[in-house]
């Protein structure tokens, strides 16, 4: 028999004055697979701290398996069986992945004081003994075994997902919410972990899911609902649009590319500690070319921008910049020369106000009707806290601020700018990028998970594997279907 | 060799109180300044109960203990909620308050603080001779080194170590940092409570001067110093405190200025690690 498990009754929150979340209500059975999606700041991330406690509701109610958690803090919702994967990944940056996963165990008897007063040494052993057991398998579930003893901070943005959602699993809660659970995870994982809710909801437990990606989630969700600013809609049409702009970005690489050097990188290796991560890259940018890097969770995407831009430390390597040799110069200076880094995640100031991004980047307010052009959502919080955006805005921002702060910047290099975006701002984006390159006949290079809208805007395309680079693909090559299952999967 | 031992004594004092301000300061990530509180709580019950009421060394332990969970239930009340700078300024008011009762009071025998504390007993043997009140603190401090390796091992400490990371994924996991908190607080309070009446027990006086806000400014500072996080790291922290005047000494100086300098040559290394090697010696976190 189906049972209602959670039960949204009227909830409404306000920001300053904006309603993020406007008398929502909705019900919830047991081993349903929901996805919510819709605009960027539709409030769908708003709602999710109101179910499991981390904002106060305004007005309405939860009610959870028949008890009334609108009063309870997060804590105890958490222990009554709420529990939620963060946007943004949260881990315990200190302990090593195998412990992360072994802290997120519910009711450890070692970590109550009194077993140990009361010497219940056994008692802690065996429920430590168990648990090691089941984290072992998550572990290599995730992908994750030959990171046990690492600490987490050196996972990658994806591979820290991953580890989220290993936490949740052990930490064996009744409703999962998953915030983006497919962003900075690729294309092989995507369909593990579709698998895996299957086969959880088949066992009773309940899944809601922000996620923009339709095309993937629909294959496993019951419903699919579209939140548009914090309310439900009902429109079928948006859902349809959902799903069908998803598939069908236009092709918009065009061959600007000279025969130029505009970025070189010679022989480039990054090592955490002993542990190699890069290991001889090289790579030749070409004025005006869009290079796309794809690459398994943790290959050392992300590492290699950094290093690049020199946020990392790189072990050995060169990098030349139009003939000057700038490996050693400072992010600050790299900018200088010419280079513009957009780090993943959107990273912004939550106490600036929006307009006091753009006054960081640029102080010609002219200029800023330009971004507008682009993304003009963020008008309408130019005097709002940064903090108060959403994620897919807070990408936004990034991006339009990499737009205001050099316009002589001749290579672009933007990690994962689409993650969070709904599909009508992917689209956006790529148009964004598109103008971008035709005016300013910049190079970008582009590291990104989501195929579907890299390989729409892409020149050339090379896969990281191993620590080391593979040749550059053209795109008559990476558009084969196969393309994927022949070089990157095998 | 008495000159030794008593400094050996101290070193091992500071060796309790270091690992003890580890658990707070390097696990949990909690910058307390009532060490010197904790500390302090635990050399006036000695010295209160043995002078005025006649208790043994050994028979005032368990009040010690007792009145050093208190000190951290006290400091609980109003900083379990707080994070970072707010919970370091807390716990700075409290080891001030504590400071000015044991100073003022004349029942702590004031400015003058307490005299004549009787050294400890065993079953009939006296621990008056420094060799065997040697043993007695080694004994402690082993006791200590050993509890806070096994605690290292355990759940408990991964739990603290979480708190340290991100508090908000643990209350996302249905766990309570405030508990974990509070447990770090009273486990640390227990040693330095300890270390307290070891105290009382080898100088016998006990005056409100030696544990005043400097005291607990110097335990972290070589917490710091030999790194937070790790065992091996207060040790190192104590043992380099503890040996700077022997090596000072063999730089011929006035004595009236060997005491500043040995301060000012310890900040010295201080600043010079905390730059270089921000996890100091051997530590875990970086400062």
């Amino acid at each position: 028999m189906k049972h209602n498990v959670l039960h949204i009754k009227n909830v409404s929150k306000h920001f300053d004055g904006v309603k993020a979340v406007d008398g929502f209500s909705l019900e919830i059975n047991q081993g349903e697979i929901i996805c919510i999606t819709g605009g960027n700041g539709a409030g769908k991330t708003t709602l999710f701290n109101l179910i499991t406690g981390f904002e106060k509701v305004d007005e309405g109610s939860i009610i959870f398996k028949e008890q009334d958690v609108t009063k309870y803090s997060p804590t105890l919702r958490a222990r009554t069986g709420i529990s939620r994967l963060f946007q943004t990944p949260r881990i315990f940056n200190h302990l090593t992945v195998f412990e992360n996963i072994l802290a997120a165990a519910p009711n450890h008897p070692g970590e109550k004081m009194e077993n140990y007063l009361l010497f219940k040494f056994r008692k802690i052993r065996n429920a430590e003994n168990e648990i090691r057991k089941k984290a072992l398998d998550l572990l290599e579930f995730c992908n994750l075994s030959d990171k046990k003893n690492e600490f987490a901070s050196h996972l990658s943005f994806g591979q820290k997902k991953l580890l989220g959602l290993a936490m949740l699993l052990m930490n064996d809660a009744e409703l999962l919410l998953l915030d983006e659970i497919y962003s900075g995870v690729n294309k092989n994982m995507i369909e593990k972990i579709n698998e895996l809710l299957l086969k959880l909801s088949k066992t009773g437990k309940t899944f809601l899911i922000i996620e923009h990606r339709i095309k993937e989630i629909q294959k496993i969700c019951n419903r699919i609902l579209f939140m548009e600013q914090g309310k439900m809609s009902f429109s079928p049409l948006a859902i349809s649009q959902q799903k069908t702009s998803n598939n069908q970005y236009p092709i918009t690489n065009t061959q600007l590319l000279t025969q130029n050097n505009s970025l070189t990188i010679e022989n480039l290796s990054v090592a955490y500690n002993t542990n190699t991560i890069l290991n001889n890259i090289n790579i030749e940018l070409h004025e005006g070319e869009v290079l796309g890097i794809i690459g398994e969770n943790g290959c050392g995407k992300s590492t290699l921008l950094k290093s690049v831009y020199s946020l990392l430390k790189s072990k050995s390597g060169k990098i030349t910049y139009k003939e000057t040799d700038i490996t050693k110069l400072p992010p600050y200076d790299k900018q200088k020369t010419g280079i513009a880094f957009c780090l993943q995640g959107g990273l912004i100031f939550p106490e600036l106000s929006v307009y006091e991004h753009f006054r960081l980047v640029s102080e010609n307010q002219d200029e800023y009707s330009t971004a507008f052009n682009y993304f003009p959502e963020l008008k309408e919080f130019l005097k709002k806290r940064a903090g108060n955006l959403s994620g897919g805005q807070r990408q936004m921002l990034s991006l339009s601020m990499l737009l205001l702060q050099n316009n002589n910047a001749g290579v672009w290099m933007l990690d994962e700018p689409t993650a969070g975006l709904s599909a009508d701002n992917v689209l956006i984006t790529l148009n964004f990028l598109h103008e971008v390159k035709k005016r300013n006949k910049i190079s970008i290079i582009i590291v990104e998970h989501n195929y579907d809208f890299i390989f729409k805007m892409i020149d050339t395309c090379l896969i990281i594997k191993n620590g080391t680079n593979t040749e550059k693909y053209n795109s008559t090559e990476f558009l084969e279907p196969n393309f994927l299952q022949n070089n990157l999967y095998t | 060799m008495n000159y030794y031992l008593q400094i050996a004594v101290m070193l091992e004092i500071y060796i309790i109180l270091a690992l003890s301000l580890n658990l707070i300061n390097g696990t949990t990530g909690l910058l307390s300044m009532a060490q010197g509180a904790m500390y302090a709580a635990g050399a006036f019950t000695t010295a209160v109960l043995n002078t005025k009421y006649g208790f043994n060394f050994f028979a005032t332990l368990p009040f010690s203990i007792a009145s050093g969970i208190m000190f951290s239930f006290i400091i609980g009340i109003f900083a379990y909620r707080l994070r970072d700078l707010y919970f370091s300024l807390a716990t700075l008011g409290f080891q001030v308050i504590v400071f000015t009762i044991f100073y003022n009071s004349s029942y702590f025998g004031g400015s003058d603080g307490i005299s004549g504390v009787d050294k400890p007993i065993l079953f009939g043997f006296k621990f008056s001779s420094l060799p065997s009140y040697f043993y007695l603190t080694t004994f402690f401090t082993v006791l200590a080194i050993l509890f806070f390796y096994l605690l290292s091992k355990s759940p408990m400490q991964r739990a603290m170590e979480s708190v340290r990371d991100d508090d908000l994924q643990l209350r996302s996991l249905g766990k309570n940092p405030a508990y974990f908190k509070f447990v770090a607080l009273a486990t640390a309070s227990i040693f330095s409570s300890i270390a307290g009446s070891l105290y009382a027990g080898s100088i016998t006086t006990v005056d409100a001067g030696s544990f005043t806000i400097d005291e607990s400014i110097l335990i972290l500072a070589i917490c710091i110093l030999g790194g937070t996080g790790t065992i091996l790291g207060s040790i190192s922290g104590a043992v380099f405190y503890s040996i700077l005047p022997e090596v000072l000494r063999f730089v011929d100086l006035p004595k009236s200025e060997a005491a500043n300098l040995r301060l000012m040559i310890f900040a010295l290394v201080l600043i010079i690690v905390v730059r270089f090697k921000p996890k100091g010696l051997f530590g875990k976190y970086e400062a």
